[in-house]
């Protein structure tokens, strides 16, 4: 599925399932990153798949 | 796209709270925030009415959160805030989080003084990382700290508002242990001393993870660049964040759990410390209290000198 990472637009090969699943695919925390998908912010159990549009945004920097 | 219920209302949920096992609709979690904000301030008595509170404001999402949320907070009880943001000298990253901060102060109408390392202690940061091999955080957390307290002074504020999240706290508490300065633990939350050119510090955000400020940020529609301060990497608290964050993941709850340790801890260390004297001189050369006969800025300004 198509993903936007931090405003970059990137191809994964994840097409269904857990964003938590997606994110530690991308080794990305969940405690570190806020995804939206179709616009909206949604919690890491959501289900989704590549009709989505998901983007992830990394809030929380280093020390 | 299947999203969770909200654990109150029922529409859809923007967040899972892991250590709360409930996850939480737009409207919820704002709720959620704001009585975590005041649950804090209540706790530690951090404001009283009539009070002049200066917040340190970075333009950051904690500092901005913070703002706002002491703002609302001013409709119910008086008080008086006035904004003190330190810019350090980072280019291409605190002149564009300066941009915000003043933006969010006109907005609420909060009084903005500006202080500088270049300015006020004759280098920038940027300047300092071209001379020394000295990590930033150490120049950058001493200056700083500095500066915010001047700052406070020249306003006359009776107390500091810090945007110190749940993050920073368990963070500090860790590297507290792991430095072996557990007396660091007990000047956290209450000075043990009281100076008077020492304006003590207020930290209302305690509860807040990072992460949610930054939702809580998102869903207020607060502008807010979210990035990296260029010289945060390699710094033993990045280790330990990352460290923290991951076992927060696998173990939810770790970081409200270290921080109610702490509280415990504090009271305790507090009370044996009670009759023992930390005594304040004035340094040397600029008169600030300090510990030692010259203070850390004095020693690290002529460090930089050299
Ligand atoms: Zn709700
Ligand atoms: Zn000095």
């Amino acid at each position: 599925m198509k993903i936007t990472l931090n405003g970059k637009k990137q191809k994964s090969k994840f097409k269904k399932g857990k964003i938590s699943v997606l994110l530690s695919k991308l080794s990305l925390r969940t405690e570190e990153v806020i995804v939206k998908v179709n616009g909206k912010p949604v919690p890491e159990d959501t289900e989704i798949s590549d009709k989505d549009k998901v983007e992830i945004i990394k809030v929380v920097f280093g020390g | 796209m299947k999203t969770a219920p909200c654990f109150v209302c029922k529409k859809p949920s923007v967040i899972h709270l892991a250590y709360a096992a409930q996850h939480l609709c737009s409207g919820c979690f704002i709720k959620h925030i704001e009585k975590r904000f005041m649950q804090s301030v209540r706790e530690f008595r951090m404001i009283n009415a009539r009070e002049h509170i200066a917040i340190g404001l970075s333009g950051g999402k904690d500092s901005v959160v913070l703002l706002h949320l002491l703002s609302m907070l001013r409709k119910k009880l008086p008080f008086k805030i006035s904004a003190i943001a330190i810019d350090e000298g980072i280019k291409g990253y605190r002149n564009l989080t300066l941009i915000t901060a003043k933006k969010e102060c006109k907005k609420l109408k909060i009084p903005l003084k500006i202080l500088s390392f270049k300015k006020d202690l004759n280098y920038s940061l940027d300047a300092i990382m071209k001379k020394t091999n000295k990590a930033a955080c150490s120049w950058c957390g001493v200056f700083r700290r500095y500066l915010l307290n001047l700052g406070a002074r020249q306003v006359n504020a009776d107390k500091i508002a810090i945007g110190h999240n749940l993050d920073d706290i368990s963070q500090t508490v860790l590297m507290n242990i792991m430095r072996n300065e557990p007396l660091r633990l007990v000047r956290f939350l209450d000075p043990l001393t009281l100076n008077e050119h020492l304006i003590p510090r207020i930290r209302p955000l305690i509860r807040i993870p990072e992460k949610e400020i930054a939702l809580y940020a998102m869903l207020k529609g607060l502008e807010i660049k979210f990035m990296e301060c260029p010289y945060a990497h390699f710094s033993f608290r990045q280790h330990i964040k990352e460290q923290l964050n991951d076992t927060e993941e696998k173990y939810p709850g770790t970081k409200l759990r270290i921080l109610k340790s702490f509280i415990e801890m504090e009271k305790l260390m507090r009370k044996s410390l009670k009759d023992k004297e930390f005594v304040f001189i004035p340094c040397k050369k600029c008169g600030e209290p300090s510990s030692t006969i010259s203070c850390m800025k004095c020693k690290m300004l002529e460090e930089l000198s050299k």
